[in-house]
């Protein structure tokens, strides 16, 4: 893979910018992240940074729309918060690169505050909470894993909040709070990928966020959640058709070396119709329909998760068995097996860098763990992974005494 | 000097589009072959299209079940083994079985696209469906479909064609769990002899790579099979579209909130007045400041969001609304819903919110060409729909011209609150039930 150019400069506020220039299309993508996310939260008030990042599109201190200047230049935006970050991405014809700087300024300078957008955005946010994790089969599975998996660190709870009546409980005095506390310049690290010049962007950068001034943060040290000292279970019973299971260990944090060990053995397991999980569990012995597992990159200590459901017919007992089969299978990882994952680690990476968002995204993150190399870092530390590593990370951390199991039984249990 | 925040930035009129080179070839067995230099990744994506899917099967699903299985299993191959090396090189291959049209696309890192130009060759060529992977499809498939039918938003979607189109029309079927169960073996491998032996109708490439090597490659793997090239007919075409305006409620049990999805007919892709109802479209419900989304989600907070889209089919079209409510908030919705429509017939919209759609339409448009992937669906839906390749900037040309007036008359002439499709699935009982739906028939 090419290796992907940028340029980086740091304004006298402490705001991070990072440029990546790419002239196929005269279009520009604008990247703002802000190291804020559910993690920060009080534990009464979860789901707050979320319900923050929709108030940050209800009008700003100069521009009472945020979105329809935009769209008036041809452009389009969204956002996304994590457990870890709120990040703010906008796409624009490249000579309108200008507009977004004014826009991302002045919401960064001051939000305009109204009772009447909080209440709006809290019953927005609320019904997103019932459509994604309440009105679905199985939706929360994952509200309730955490909370097994977890006992002291923030990640306990999801981004979309413990329960709804945090999110009902919110007040405009919390929303000023969190705004000077968290979103501020040294804070940020903006990124502009795309149709444009470095020099140019360094330049309008100290224009529109030059006179921002920082701000004295609230972050605080999180908790570290001991190490876990025996498997742990728990039983729920809901209105499903088939027996889930919802399985998690704990890996350490997306800096830590054995991340890319652990995250092609999620490959290894289900990346793929050719994924080991896949053929041994739903197509040899067909013990479930279901299943797929995931590392979750957390900048603190994650989780590999593995989610499956029982066929009809089949116990946990069976399904807990042949998983533990295939774990032992993949300590045994042939050559070609592991090739096979670093090849497509290869393509993914190359696919996912066709879309100049993704390239935005991966240098943002890169620079708030403090590492903006880590977009070019990342393949050739898969490549260098070895057997033994697969063996040493599987035996370290994919064990039972480190896991934590959530069953979610029909009532009509076989 | 004081910043002046308060006023935008000066901005100038958009890029030009600039749409990349389509290249025509054929093989020597006439299979044309399209090709478009595109992209700073070393990657193609090479489509193959069939003229097979809901409009060309005599049962609903065999076209959609038949592509599935081609890829379980070959003359060389089992399934095992073909997952493994397309794997292995990084490669993967994706099937889209539509109305009209059924699509192999391989993506792969173009230094292995012989091995995967080999095995693609296989799939397209030698499939074997065999009955034991059949059997697990199928069950496996039927177990995924359980838990779908719990959601509101798949009972809502498998259902509203059947309405809006008639279960007898090709555009009304949906493959759901009775049409899976009644599918036998022996049925594939008809309809694969039938509609994919005879090779595809054509190949699109995009990407980077060397255009003498690829069309090397392709000529040795599928320009020596039998291409007919004939034109099988569409069912869509000839078939009696029977709409069912009003309300159809599907309940569904303890169920928070509901999924709402309306619509009624309206224009083919291929029609003269598209790309300018799309604007039209979009000032009513199709981006986020849209008149829908202001309403209902950002002034009224009923939904996380709610959207419309008008699709434009080889044969036909419609104009859909969808969006997840609570249960209380289902007839507040339906009335905003009709307000809003019939809001963009009464009144003239300003020319402010006219060039700020218009803007962020082109604006999209120009963005949404950033990737390989994105310019071979474009080139693709142009294929499939008959379009001229000279048509794909065509909104560029048309919709600066535009003025509220337009958007008028268009709203007027394509939109029919009274003929509206309702279909909710979720709570019942919250809208009062309409006598007997009213049909509307069109060809």
């Amino acid at each position: 893979m090419k290796k992907i150019e940028y340029q980086q400069f740091q304004l006298n506020n402490g705001l991070r910018i990072l440029v990546h220039e790419a002239r196929h299309i005269p279009k520009v993508v604008v990247n703002l992240l802000y190291k804020v996310g559910a993690r920060d939260e009080d534990p009464s008030l979860t789901g707050f940074a979320h319900l923050f990042e929709h108030l940050m599109f209800s009008g700003s201190k100069n521009i009472p729309s945020y979105d329809t200047p935009l769209q008036k230049v041809g452009g389009e935006n969204n956002a996304f918060t994590t457990n870890d970050i709120t990040n703010y991405y906008l796409s624009l014809p490249s000579n309108q690169l200008e507009t977004a700087f004014w826009l991302e300024s002045d919401r960064m300078l001051e939000l305009d505050f109204s009772q009447r957008n909080l209440d709006i955005q809290k019953s927005v946010v609320i019904e997103e909470f019932k459509q994604r994790y309440l009105n679905q089969p199985y939706g929360d599975a994952h509200l309730l894993l955490r909370p097994l998996h977890y006992q002291v660190h923030p990640y306990r709870w999801p981004t979309i909040g413990m329960e709804l009546s945090h999110i009902e409980q919110a007040t405009l005095e919390d929303v000023q709070k969190f705004f000077y506390g968290y979103y501020a310049p040294n804070n940020a690290t903006l990124v502009v990928v795309g149709d444009t010049k470095a020099d140019t962007v360094f330049k309008l950068a100290e224009k529109w966020f030059g006179d921002i001034p920082q701000r004295v943060l609230l972050k605080k040290p999180l908790p570290i959640e001991p190490p876990q000292q025996e498997a742990r279970i728990k039983t729920v019973t809901k209105e499903v058709p088939y027996i889930g299971v919802y399985k998690a260990w704990h890996i350490p944090g997306r800096m830590h070396p054995d991340y890319y060990a652990l995250d092609l053995i999620t490959d290894l397991l289900s990346g793929g119709r050719s994924g080991k999980l896949y053929q041994a569990l739903v197509k040899e012995q067909q013990i479930a329909h279901q299943v797929q597992a995931f590392s979750w990159n957390a900048y603190d200590p994650g989780m590999i998760s593995l989610d499956g459901k029982i066929a009809p017919g089949h116990t946990i007992a069976e399904y807990e068995f042949a998983v533990q089969q295939v774990l032992e299978e993949v300590m045994e990882v042939s050559e070609k097996d592991l090739q096979r994952v670093k090849n497509k680690a290869e393509s993914s990476a190359e696919m996912e860098f066709t879309s100049l968002m993704n390239v935005g995204l991966g240098l943002a993150i890169g620079d708030s763990l403090g590492n903006p190399e880590l977009i070019n870092q990342t393949l050739p530390s898969y490549l260098q992974v070895t057997k033994a590593d697969i063996q040493r990370v599987i035996s370290t951390y994919l064990i039972p005494k480190n896991s934590s199991t959530l069953y979610y039984q029909p009532h009509h249990a076989a | 000097m004081q910043l002046d925040r308060s006023t935008p930035p000066s901005a100038g009129p958009l890029p030009a589009p600039n749409f990349p080179a389509i290249q025509r070839y054929k093989l020597s067995n006439g299979l044309p072959v399209y090709c478009i230099s595109f992209g700073t990744e070393d990657l193609v994506e090479l489509q193959f299209n069939y003229a097979a899917g809901h409009s060309r099967e005599s049962q609903t699903g065999l076209a959609n079940l038949t592509s599935r299985m081609m890829i379980e299993g070959t003359r060389s191959y089992d399934s095992l083994a073909l997952s493994e090396m397309l794997d292995f090189y990084g490669a993967s291959i994706d099937i889209e079985s539509g109305f009209e049209s059924t699509t192999f696309s391989l993506t792969s890192l173009t230094k292995h696209l012989t091995p995967s130009l080999e095995l693609l060759e296989e799939i397209l060529f030698g499939p074997t469906f065999q009955e034991h992977e059949f059997k697990i499809y199928i069950q496996r498939s039927l177990q995924q479909l359980e838990v779908e039918e719990q959601k509101t938003t798949y009972i809502a979607r498998k259902n509203f064609s059947r309405h809006l189109f008639g279960a007898d029309h090709p555009y009304g079927r949906f493959t759901g769990k009775s049409e899976i169960i009644q599918i036998r073996l022996p049925q594939l491998v008809q309809y694969y002899a039938e509609y994919f032996a005879q090779g595809p109708q054509f190949i699109l490439a995009c990407g980077r790579f060397d255009t003498e090597v690829l069309l090397d490659g392709l000529e040795h793997y599928f320009g020596k099979n039998i291409y007919s090239g004939k034109n099988i007919p569409s069912a869509a075409q000839s078939s009696m579209v029977l709409s069912a305006a009003g309300i159809h409620e599907y309940p569904i049990k303890d169920t928070l909130q509901s999924t709402i999805r309306a619509g009624h007919l309206a224009i083919p892709r291929n029609h003269a007045d598209f790309n300018r109802l799309q604007l039209v479209n979009l000032i009513f419900g199709g981006y986020f400041g849209s008149r829908l989304m202001k309403n209902i989600r950002e002034e009224k907070g009923y939904t996380y969001g709610i959207g419309s889209s008008l699709t434009g089919l080889r044969y036909s079209g419609y104009l859909g609304i969808s969006t997840d409510v609570a249960n209380e908030y289902i007839a507040p919705v339906k009335h905003e819903i009709i307000f809003e429509m019939q809001r963009m017939q009464r009144e003239l919209v300003s020319r402010e919110e006219l060039d700020t759609a218009r803007n962020y339409f082109l604006g999209i448009l120009l963005s949404r060409r950033e990737t390989l992937f994105q310019i071979g669906e474009i080139v693709r839906n142009a294929l499939s729909n008959e379009l001229e390749f000279s048509d794909i900037d065509k909104a560029f040309r048309e919709l600066p011209k535009m003025t509220p007036e337009d958007i008028q008359t268009l709203a007027r002439k394509y939109f029919h609150p009274e003929q509206l499709v309702w279909v909710i699935a979720g709570k019942s009982g919250a809208l009062t039930p309409t006598s007997t739906p009213n049909s509307f028939t069109s060809n």
